[in-house]
């Protein structure tokens, strides 16, 4: 029998407790990262000074009777586009190297810390956060935790391998257009991207600021839960009910293009949910809609550098962002008048259901050596179009939760979890349902 | 009276290094490919937008609040 690792929850109560030190823990985690090295533990810059100076403070806090917080002394990473004091935010971009130092922690990362949680280092993405993949030129590929082989997904591809490989118990992410839901589906953790605007940006290097949301990974629900309310610094939240809550699975644009090895477990786990479906209209113009947003915001936010020396970049995202640049500010202006148009629209999608539920990713994750998947029969390339599920959500600024269906698969499979704007609280109570009932679960990493 | 046309005229390499001279942006040729391509894609996705008949009257595109 598979013994669980330690959570975040119950780390903290063994330092509060007394019965283990934060600097163990601290040590531990940056040991193991070390150990995996950058490729494989997901991070790229290991803050060892800092951490073991925080956590020193965790435990001299526990001495004199104090308490350091929910989660005292429990180390976590952060993806490399979060503020951290004297450190470069790379964004996953060489062209940073010459960036100045940041001069204060993003406030995601104080919020955290001011809880007794210790950052211990930052982790890979996609370059400025344009991918699905985490196959890095400047920062390097980081690889499944389930098959060195096979891509991590991204953008946030670094913090999802941080968790899966128990390095940390989570990690502060990002989600655009996917970019944490993806590879918590291709890596096995829990991943929540919350309603746009509810959680804050202080301190992240933007990437489409009107799809930008902060959000975090988990391998215990509970850890997840905890983080998040941490992050929401008090504001007051949804009642979270108690009736049983009402799934239904979405189709069409959400039912096309599902790989082989997604669809018998996804038509189980939809029978075992009532067999229930809905439509969830326009999402094909929704991604259109979201695909526009981000060539002309990322391509108006980084013409500088472009202009400065358009070959720093990686070649797939300079040729998006000097697409953006070319494109009328009218198609930028109906795609946001459509993102507000059907947000009213989805009032009433919730009327009948509570929870929507897709695939997270369509299938398994794809080779490194050979990054496709099939759109419409053909093969084409992953890093742009993995998040074909997740791209919809966002440009809705839905929240959205992604769950490892339960089973023996060779390879993780995600399904994502959708609520009204707002109605958090009833995603993380579905999870706990299909946890309980074992449709869902973490996986285990393959013994080496 | 002007219309719409949802496939507009599809973008060449030349008409590419056009529309970034006009931009004021002075790029390596292989940086004309990429761009293509991904205005290709745009394209595509700018098409699926134009089609949807959105009375620019119905919604700002200035606010968003989810």
């Amino acid at each position: 029998m598979e013994t669980q690792p330690p959570t975040a929850v119950t780390h903290a109560q063994a330092v509060r407790d007394g019965r283990v030190k934060a600097a163990d823990l601290c040590r531990q985690a940056l040991d193991h990262a070390e150990a995996l090295g950058g490729d494989r533990s997901g991070f790229t810059r290991l803050l060892r000074r800092r951490a073991m100076l925080r956590a020193e403070a965790v435990d001299k806090l526990v001495e004199a009777g104090l308490d350091p917080g929910p989660l005292a002394g429990v180390p976590f990473g952060a993806a490399d586009l979060f503020d951290v004091s004297g450190e470069i935010t790379t964004a996953g971009s060489g062209t940073r190297h010459d960036a100045p130092f940041a001069s204060r922690d993003a406030t995601a990362i104080r919020l955290l810390e001011a809880a007794g949680a210790v950052l211990i280092g930052t982790q890979n993405m996609d370059e400025f956060g344009y991918g699905f993949v985490t196959m890095n030129a400047h920062f390097g590929t980081t690889r499944n935790p389930h098959d060195p082989t096979r891509v991590a997904g991204g953008a946030a591809g670094g913090s999802a391998v941080a968790v899966a490989t128990q390095v940390v118990p989570f990690s502060l992410a990002f989600d655009t257009n996917g970019s944490l839901r993806v590879p918590a589906a291709l890596c096995g953790v829990i991943g929540l991207k919350p309603t746009y605007g509810a959680l804050p940006r202080g301190g992240c290097f933007p990437f489409v600021e009107s799809l930008d949301v902060v959000g975090a990974l988990a391998r215990d629900l509970d850890d997840l839960a905890l983080v998040y309310a941490i992050l929401r610094d008090g504001a007051s939240e949804r009642e979270a009910g108690r009736e049983p809550v009402r799934f239904g699975r979405l189709m069409s644009w959400f039912d096309d293009n599902i790989a082989e090895e997604m669809r018998a477990p996804l038509h189980a786990f939809w029978n075992r949910l009532g067999r229930i479906t809905f439509e969830l209209e326009h999402s094909e113009i929704a991604r259109a809609a979201a695909s526009v947003i981000i060539a002309a915001e990322g391509g108006s936010l980084h013409r500088p550098g472009i202009e400065q020396d358009p070959m720093a970049f990686e070649a797939p995202v300079r040729g998006r962002m000097l697409a953006g640049i070319l494109l009328p500010s009218e198609d930028y202006l109906r795609a946001q008048r459509f993102r507000a148009w059907i947000q009213e629209r989805l009032r009433r999608q919730f009327e009948l259901c509570d929870v929507l539920f897709t695939p997270a990713a369509p299938g398994y994750a794809p080779t490194i050596a050979d990054p496709v998947m099939l759109f419409g029969g053909e093969p084409i390339p992953a890093r742009s179009h993995l998040g074909i599920y997740t791209q919809p959500i966002s440009l809705m600024g839905l929240p959205a939760l992604v769950l490892p269906l339960a089973g023996d698969f060779p390879m993780p499979l995600g399904i994502q979890l959708i609520s009204a704007a707002g109605n958090e609280p009833v995603l993380f109570r579905a999870a706990r349902e299909l946890i309980d009932q074992g449709l869902c679960a973490v996986p285990g990493l393959p013994a080496r | 009276m002007a219309e719409t046309k949802p496939n507009a005229a599809r973008p060449t390499e030349a008409s590419v290094r056009t529309r970034l001279a006009e931009a004021g942006l002075d790029v390596p040729d292989p940086c004309v490919t990429e761009t293509l391509a991904n205005l290709l894609v745009l394209q595509d996705h700018v098409a699926t937008l134009r089609a949807f008949p959105l009375d620019p009257r119905s919604a700002s595109a200035l606010r968003f609040e989810a």
